[in-house]
C-alpha cells in the first residue's frame, strides 16, 4: 500500500490527475493503518508473551508487568520502526487530507511522505523486520532493563517517537510550498508549532527520567541531547522560524531539508538508545562550550521573538510569543539549576547531619532508616531521609537502590539508583544514595536551584504551543480568498444525486 | 486456511477496493448515459 500511494501519488502529482492523487492518497492511509495493525501485533504478542518471537523473548520476561510488556513495543530498533511508521503515516493521513482538495501543495506533500513511509516499512520488513521467529522458543525471555522499569518511560519514549516522526510533516510542506507557487505558510506553521510542542514535551519528560536517576546526577540536564529529541527540536524551531518570516524560497527550503536531517538524526540517535558519547562530550570544554552556545542562540532567538509582541493580534501569534517566553524562562532555569551545591554525607540511623544550601540556609539532615523490599527478582533497598530547615520540618524524601538477581547470583546483574527529590519553588532537595547497609548510609545530597521551574514554564510552552497550532487561521495575505472557481457538479454515483430529477429536466 | 490468513485476505482485499475506487468510479460531473439519451437535440 505504501508503494502504491508513492507510485499514485507521484504519477498524480506529475501529471495533475486528481484522480491518480486520491487513488496514491488512499494508499497512505490503508498504509497507514495496515502499520497500526503490525504494532497492535506485536503489542498482543508481548502481552501474552509469545516468546516464540524474538523480538518478545528479547525485549520481556516473565516478570515484566503488563504496562511495560506493551510499552516494549518501542524498546527494540525494530518495534521503534512500526510507531515510527505509525506516527509518520498517521501524521500523513491528516496533513494530506486537510489541505485544500486538489492543490499542487497537497499532491505533492502526499506523494513525498508517503515516499518516506515506505522507505521506513521497508527497513522493517527486510532490514529490522520484528515478526522473525526464533528456530525453539526459550523458556524465558531476557526482560528489559531496570531503568526502563518506571512509569516516566512509558510517556517519555513513544512521546519522543511521535514526536520526532511528524516533523517530516511540516519539513515537506516547507520544502515542497517553497518550490512551488500554492500558499503553503499557514498549514506549514501550523504543523511546525504542533511538532514543536509536542518535542518540548518530549524533552521534558526525558530531563524529568534522568533528572530521577542517580547515574545521571551530574548530566541530566543533557538528557534531549542523548535521546535525540535535541535536535529535532532545534530542526521544529528552524521551521517555526521559516513559516513565521518570510525567508526567500531558496532559504526556506534550506530549512526544510535541515529540519528534516535534524529529526532523522534524533530518530536514528533514539533508535539505537541514545547517544552513549554525551556524558564524555558533556564534562568536555568543547561540550560546555556548545551548551552555553546553544542556550544563548535560544535565548537570542526567544527574545528576538518577544520584541515583536505588541504586534501580535490573533490568537496563535500570541500563544506562540507565550510559547517562547516560556521557552526564555527554561533556559534560564536550565542555567541557574547548573549552580547547585552539595556534597556527600555519612549518616547513621537516627543521627543528624548538617549541610548548607546555594542561600546559606542551615539544613539538618536525620536518616530515619533503611528498607529492603522485595519482588520476584528485584530488591530494593530504600532509604528515608527526613530535612529540616532552622528546627521547621521541610521535607521527607526517599532515594533508592534497585536491583535485579537471577538465579542464585549473589551480585546483581542490573541495578538502577533513583534520587529522592523534594521539590520546592526556589530549589530542589536531592538526595541520591551512594552506599546503604541495614542501619548506616553514605548519601550525596545536593540543593539544585530552580529545577522546579523548568517543568512549570516548560508545561506552559507545550500548552501555548497547542493553542497556537489549534487556533483558528489567519489569513495569509498571500493567500488568494478562497473562492471555489467551479461549483462541485453533483457526483451521478452519489445517491442522493441519482434521486434527484436530472438537471436536463428543469431545462426542457 | 486458518483464521489469521482469512483476515489478512480479506482486509487486503478491502484495501484494495478501497485504494481502486478513486480511479473506477467516473469522474465527477458526467452524466449518466440516460441523461445523455434524453437531451434534446
Amino acid at each position: 500500500m505504501g508503494a502504491w500511494g508513492t507510485a499514485l501519488g507521484f504519477t498524480g502529482a506529475l501529471t495533475r490527475r486528481a484522480d491518480l492523487s486520491a487513488s496514491g492518497e488512499r494508499g497512505l492511509h490503508a498504509a497507514t493503518c495496515f502499520a497500526a495493525l503490525a504494532m497492535t501485533g506485536l503489542g498482543w504478542a508481548l502481552a501474552v508473551g509469545d516468546l516464540t518471537y524474538r523480538f518478545v523473548a528479547t525485549w520481556t520476561s516473565y516478570s515484566t508487568p503488563l504496562p511495560y510488556r506493551i510499552g516494549a513495543v518501542w524498546a527494540g530498533p525494530s518495534g521503534a520502526l512500526l510507531l515510527w511508521a505509525v506516527a509518520l503515516g498517521a501524521g500523513a493521513s491528516v496533513a494530506s487530507a486537510t489541505l485544500r482538495r486538489g492543490s499542487v501543495l497537497r499532491t505533492w506533500t502526499a506523494a513525498l511522505l508517503a515516499l518516506l513511509l515506505l522507505a521506513v516499512l521497508a527497513m522493517a520488513c527486510f532490514d529490522t523486520n520484528p515478526f522473525l521467529r526464533l528456530p525453539f522458543p526459550p523458556d524465558d525471555g531476557r526482560g528489559l532493563a531496570l531503568e526502563w522499569l518506571r512509569p516516566v518511560v512509558l510517556l517519555q519514549m513513544p512521546l519522543g517517537y511521535v514526536a520526532m516522526a511528524l516533523v517530516a510533516v511540516p519539513a515537506v510542506m516547507t520544502v515542497m510550498g517553497a518550490l512551488g507557487s500554492a500558499p503553503w505558510r499557514n498549514a506549514s506553521r501550523r504543523w511546525a508549532v504542533a511538532c514543536w510542542g509536542l518535542l518540548a514535551a518530549a524533552m521534558l519528560l526525558d530531563w524529568r527520567r534522568r533528572y530521577g536517576d542517580t547515574a545521571w546526577s551530574e548530566d541530566w540536564r543533557w538528557a534531549p541531547v542523548h535521546a535525540g529529541t535535541a535536535f529535532a527540536w532545534a530542526g521544529a524551531s528552524l521551521l517555526v522560524l521559516t513559516t513565521g518570516k518570510r525567508w526567500r524560497a531558496d532559504a526556506s527550503i534550506l530549512a526544510g531539508f535541515a529540519a528534516f536531517t535534524l529529526a532523522l538524526t534524533g530518530l536514528t540517535l533514539r533508535r539505537a538508545h541514545g547517544w552513549e558519547g554525551v556524558h564524555d562530550f558533556a564534562a568536555s570544554a568543547a561540550g560546555r562550550a556548545a551548551a552555553w552556545l546553544a542556550l544563548a542562540a535560544v535565548m537570542a532567538v526567544a527574545v528576538d521573538a518577544l520584541r515583536g509582541l505588541r504586534g501580535a493580534t490573533d490568537v496563535a501569534a500570541r500563544a506562540v510569543r507565550v510559547a517562547q517566553a516560556a521557552t526564555l524562562v527554561v533556559a534560564a532555569a536550565l542555567v541557574a539549576a547548573g549552580f547547585e551545591r552539595g556534597g556527600d554525607l555519612s549518616i547513621r540511623e537516627g543521627e543528624r547531619a548538617q549541610a548548607a544550601d546555594r542561600f546559606g540556609a542551615p539544613w539538618t539532615l536525620s536518616l530515619e532508616g533503611v528498607s529492603t523490599v522485595g519482588r520476584v527478582d528485584v530488591v530494593s533497598n530504600v532509604v528515608a531521609v527526613r530535612a529540616a530547615v532552622r528546627g521547621g520540618a521541610r521535607a521527607y524524601v526517599t532515594a533508592e537502590v534497585r536491583s535485579r538477581f537471577k538465579g542464585a547470583a549473589q551480585a546483581p546483574v542490573d541495578q538502577l539508583q533513583l534520587a529522592g527529590i523534594a521539590a520546592g519553588v526556589v530549589q530542589d532537595l536531592r538526595v541520591d544514595v551512594r552506599e546503604a547497609s541495614t542501619a548506616a548510609a553514605i548519601l550525596t545530597v545536593r540543593f539544585v536551584p530552580f529545577a522546579s521551574w523548568i517543568w512549570l514554564a516548560g508545561t506552559f510552552a507545550v500548552l501555548a504551543a497547542i493553542i497556537a497550532a489549534l487556533a483558528p487561521a489567519r489569513r495569509d495575505p498571500e493567500e488568494p480568498a478562497m473562492v471555489p472557481a467551479i461549483p462541485d457538479a453533483p457526483d451521478p454515483w452519489d445517491a442522493a444525486a441519482a434521486d434527484a430529477p436530472p438537471s436536463v429536466v428543469g431545462v426542457a | 486456511m486458518n483464521a489469521p490468513l482469512l483476515i489478512g485476505v480479506a482486509l487486503g482485499a478491502l484495501a484494495v477496493a478501497y485504494v481502486l475506487w478513486p480511479l473506477l468510479r467516473p469522474p465527477r460531473g458526467q452524466r449518466r448515459v440516460s441523461d445523455a439519451l434524453a437531451r434534446p437535440p
